[in-house]
């Protein structure tokens, strides 16, 4: 039997806020983004802010209306969300090395090794409470399970600052009546789909078909059947374990709409600076590119294309990007965000095969480019050397942050070696 | 009205590898020696904000804390609105 705890922060943001400054506390405190970025929407409130019907993803207009009080609005500061968030995972290194961050809030921690039955993995759940609302002052809760998606799903079911067991007895009577849209991979869509079909709890979807589960959720219906029926035998992995890296992107909102392609060329560019670095400190090429494109409505789309040969150089990343941009929109409405992502990833000590016509000189003095202009940066950061384009297009607060300020999406299937 | 008074302090670190601090000097130039660390606690300054390590120890026959956060010392010093 596998003893695995999952433990999340709660109100992570506003409460490292709160600790810090102890005045707003007993407040309706949400941490918003740079509004003058256009970044300006709630990303975490407080219990008292929750009270208004405060929801992520409000505009700070809107979180002001629902609140007939006072409320506080702070500036979203992730530099310090990451220092505690690794002072907190600094103490559940403590108790096991297999320890998986599943974003900058949530870890699971498996501690067989430590724990023989359950009541011995509630008294160390408990203890891992108690630790970090003692020494770093934030509340957690922590659920404890005999797989990953069961302990994720306790620690979701009392909030704050408390443990939940769900043994190997108890889970049918605990996790089945509850709605199928709580487990792990079911989102809106696929409850929907679910929904048809009169699943509707997570119960249902542990006893349903498995023919008929397959036919309308394809492989996903079967996975998310087997983590309903406590079947999840995915390991934690541990702290040494290096992640399988399929793909490496960045995007940015930008301050204004862009209607021009200069700016277009210029934002890419500075994308691909940061693509380029990340897929270099990792050791790829990549084979592939996409862009994502946000316009001023909101309609996304992304494209893709293949590159003639595998490369992580600046230039050729750019140009791929923009050249798949005027392919796709011969004219375009103003522009509201960008991605771009290298995919199809090949180590970066694979042969190339160039071509007879190649100006392989040229190619040699952009690769040394690059590189001096990375080592620059990894010395002075990010803004201390850039593409001039950049900054004749006002884009300049447009560049991704810092590498090691960045928070990226996780998601759960991730392949480690 | 409490706030924080950042201090001067002189500390050594032991064979241990831990920081004991052994002497003080407050913002209006007064020095004190600490007598004894009565306790060192990891843990978040809950009345002025933040999480740091806070030190207990005696000066004379008063016990105050001091704390490290950040790189920089302080006290709580009670001060008028």
């Amino acid at each position: 039997m596998r003893y695995i705890l999952h433990s999340d922060l709660n109100n992570f943001y506003a409460s490292c806020e709160c600790l810090y400054n102890p005045s707003i506390r007993n407040k309706a405190v949400v941490v918003v983004g740079d509004a003058e970025k256009r970044h300006g929407i709630v990303l975490a409130k407080n219990y008292i802010a929750k009270k208004y019907n405060i929801k992520t993803g409000d505009t700070i207009y809107e979180a002001r209306n629902k609140c007939e009080g006072e409320l506080v609005c702070v500036k979203a500061d992730f530099e310090k969300y990451l220092r505690i968030s690794h002072m907190v995972k600094d103490i559940y290194k403590e108790y096991s090395d297999q320890m998986e961050s599943f974003g900058i809030d949530e870890a699971w921690i498996d501690i067989s090794h430590r724990a023989k039955n359950f009541d011995e993995a509630y008294a160390i759940a408990d203890e891992i409470r108690l630790r970090v609302f003692d020494e770093i002052g934030l509340t957690v809760s922590v659920g404890v399970s005999f797989n990953k998606v069961f302990a994720k799903l306790a620690s979701d079911l009392k909030k704050p600052n408390a443990v939940t067991v769900i043994t190997d007895k108890n889970f049918k009577d605990i996790i089945w009546p509850l709605p199928v849209s709580d487990l792990l991979y079911v989102g809106h869509a696929t409850a929907e789909k679910l929904l048809k079909f009169n699943i509707n709890t997570i119960g249902d979807l542990a006893k349903c078909d498995t023919g008929l589960l397959k036919s309308i959720l394809g492989k996903n219906g079967l996975m998310i059947q087997s983590f309903a029926r406590g079947e999840d035998s995915s390991p934690v992995h541990s702290i040494y374990d290096k992640e399988d890296i399929k793909s490496i992107g960045n995007s940015v909102t930008l301050p204004h709409d862009l209607e021009k392609l200069d700016e277009i060329l210029a934002t890419f560019t500075t994308l691909a600076h940061s693509v380029s670095k990340r897929m270099s400190d990792h050791h790829f090429r990549c084979k592939g590119i996409a862009i994502s494109v946000k316009d001023k409505d909101l309609n996304t789309a992304e494209h893709h294309t293949r590159l003639v040969r595998p490369t992580n150089s600046v230039s050729e990343l750019t140009h791929a990007a923009y050249d798949l941009f005027c392919h796709n929109y011969p004219s375009f409405p103003p522009i509201r965000a960008l991605g771009l992502r290298a995919c199809d990833l090949v180590p970066d000590s694979d042969p190339v095969q160039y071509s007879l016509f190649t100006d392989m000189d040229k190619i040699i003095k952009l690769q040394k480019l690059d590189s001096v202009v990375n080592s620059i940066r990894d010395k002075f950061g990010p803004q201390s050397i850039y593409h001039a384009d950049t900054r004749t297009c006002d884009i300049s607060d447009a560049t991704p942050d810092d590498e090691k300020h960045s928070i990226h999406p996780v998601g759960y299937r991730r392949d480690r070696s | 009205m409490t706030r924080k008074e950042y201090v001067d302090v002189i500390a050594f670190f032991d064979t241990q590898g831990k920081l004991n601090p052994i002497k003080i000097r407050l913002s209006d130039g007064s020095s004190h020696m600490i007598d004894k660390i009565l306790e060192v606690k990891k843990c978040p300054d809950l009345i002025l904000g933040g999480i740091g390590t806070r030190y207990s120890v005696r000066i004379g026959s008063n016990n105050i804390h001091l704390y490290l956060q950040d790189g920089r010392w302080y006290i709580h010093t009670a001060c008028a609105l």
